[in-house]
């Protein structure tokens, strides 16, 4: 079947899904779901399909999140405009944060990009007059699209799903694009594709900030979605969730990402009383992982091409 | 963090001072050999991806097994010595600083001598140049790879354990040092052991210093600010050895 046939299948599914289920309950685990599927599905392209890894993910969800909501409440602008101002910016912050990082080479970058994910969160917390500091920020208003305001579950599930599907359809084209091909080229061996010519630097820098563009967008979204922002919502926690949901899925599968973070976003929900004991859950999840299926289930949807 | 964890707990028992360092960096190094055992070496085909994944996820796992089998409280660990500050010069320095000072220019001393003068830290650094190239000379690859775990997990302990009275021991004490002791390899450049011990001193005062004159919630940021420049002006690191094949 045709990736793209495969994807329009799972669209009408959701869809369905969003006609068929009417509890606000299960409706807005699932749109959280959608936002953490368009962070995932950024941080996909760069570690799945460039092999570069980012543990400071879920400062630039932050960075999309803060900005994005500072502008509308503090300034007075239009949500919209809010949301594209805090997405250009930090998109920006990730191209010129990206430059030097991505200098480095596999734990050096790990551990770069932990500390820029903790910058960001370090400033979040301590400028209090600024962000509310760990106390979180609100009072953001509700979005609206053409006159509809999307003030409750079902409106914005609908909202939300058709943008993630655009964002998923927007990554399949770029990787297959040649583009894509230059990836899987620095992917399996760099000093090659150098040698054909392809900018290994400049390259991985454009990766890292469309993957910062989708974790930022995913964040405004978030904000005026849920209304309220906490530090504690993009701490290393969520970045290294966000890169278990990759290894799962099976890096640079975007069919295995899509039923991976769905069920590993949701699942936490329901089994709220093992709350604790999930940090272990991840870490095994992730060692099990690169023993038994360094693949993840990619080997599921090999049928899909 | 283990490090500090199991010394915590040695010393509730009311074990000396040295003993339980030396049982805590012991365990910590069987530990890290343990690790290396069932999972490093045992993964198949493995890329340097996919390590540093299974690495951060063994982190993880050992953070949440130490959270719900202590807590997730800070505790306070007494100073080693009776004595709680030395003045030298006119300037008074607590005892445990000391230590820490000093034990990190031992350390530092014998890890040079190890990987500089002894055949067995050469064949390490052979290993960590060209592993294959070493292994066709004979060198047996695993076994090395292990007792360089069982090093760096009885370092690694060592530093955990003597910071405990100054820091306090917590579950998660050890992402901060790892990424502070990160910035001063990148601030010295890495491969050089003297660079990185240079690099943590800048960065140790500048922290200090903005700590006094800006602001002390603040402090933790200096350190990757000044990591990122760095990074940006001198990508080799200020004293960089001349071949760097990491950057």
């Amino acid at each position: 079947m045709n990736k793209k046939t495969f994807l329009l299948l799972l669209f009408i599914l959701t869809m369905a899904v969003g006609v068929v289920i009417k509890n606000p309950f299960i409706l807005n685990m699932l749109s959280m779901a959608a936002l953490t599927l368009i962070v995932v599905t950024g941080l996909n392209l760069l570690l799945g399909f460039a092999g570069q890894i980012s543990l400071g993910h879920a400062g630039f969800v932050a960075l999309g999140a803060y900005i994005s909501s500072l502008l509308s409440v503090k300034l007075g602008i239009n949500p919209w405009a809010a949301i594209f101002i805090a997405v250009l910016v930090s998109s920006l912050f990730g191209a010129i944060i990206g430059y030097p990082t991505l200098k480095l080479k596999s734990h050096y970058l790990a551990m770069a990009t932990l500390a820029i994910g903790e910058i960001i969160h370090i400033v979040v917390n301590n400028y209090v007059e600024l962000t509310g500091g760990p106390q979180g920020f609100s009072g953001m208003p509700m979005l609206s699209l053409f006159g509809f305001m999307l003030d409750n579950e079902t409106k914005f599930y609908f909202f939300i799903w058709p943008v993630t599907f655009l964002l998923i359809l927007l990554s399949v084209n770029l990787v297959e694009s040649r583009f894509g091909r230059a990836y899987k080229a620095i992917k399996s061996k760099e000093n090659a594709a150098y040698a054909f010519g392809v900018n290994v630097h400049m390259y991985k820098v454009f990766i890292f900030t469309v993957s910062v563009f989708y974790a930022s967008l995913a964040g405004a979204l978030y904000a005026f979605y849920i209304g309220f922002i906490s530090p504690s919502s993009f701490g290393l926690t969520q970045s290294i969730d966000y890169i278990v949901m990759v290894v799962i899925g099976g890096m640079g599968n975007f069919f295995g990402i899509f039923f991976t973070t769905i069920i590993l976003s949701v699942l936490p929900n329901i089994l709220t009383s093992i709350e604790d004991y999930w940090p272990i859950v991840n870490g095994l999840l992730l060692i099990f992982a690169m023993m038994v299926i360094p693949n993840g289930m990619k080997r599921l949807f090999s049928w899909i091409k | 963090m283990l490090g500090g964890i199991i010394e915590f707990l040695l010393l509730k028992q009311s074990l000396p001072i040295g003993i339980s360092l030396l049982i805590s960096a012991t365990v910590v190094s069987l530990i890290a050999v343990l690790i290396h055992r069932l999972f490093i070496a045992k993964t198949k085909n493995a890329t340097e991806l996919s390590l540093i994944i299974m690495t951060i996820g063994i982190s993880i796992t050992i953070r949440g097994i130490v959270g719900i089998l202590v807590d997730k409280n800070a505790h306070p660990v007494k100073p080693f010595l009776s004595f709680s500050s030395v003045s030298l010069f006119n300037l008074v320095f607590s005892s445990q600083y000391v230590i820490v000072i000093f034990s990190t220019l031992v350390l530092a001393f014998l890890l040079y001598f190890y990987l500089k003068k002894t055949l067995s830290g050469k064949i390490m650094q052979a290993v960590s140049m060209n592993s294959l190239a070493a292994r066709l000379f004979g060198i047996d690859v695993g076994l090395v790879q292990m007792s360089s775990f069982a090093i760096s997990g009885f370092i690694g302990a060592l530093a955990g354990a003597i910071i405990a009275p100054i820091s306090f021991v917590q579950y998660d004490m050890g992402i901060m040092f790892g990424l502070k002791g990160f910035a001063a390899c990148v601030v010295g450049g890495f491969g050089n052991n003297n660079g990185a011990l240079i690099g943590g001193l800048i960065i140790g005062v500048a922290e200090s210093l903005s700590a006094g004159y800006i602001s002390s919630s603040y402090k933790d940021l200096i350190a990757f600010l000044i990591m990122i420049l760095v990074l940006f002006v001198k990508p080799s690191g200020l004293f960089a050895s001349k071949d760097i094949e990491r950057i």
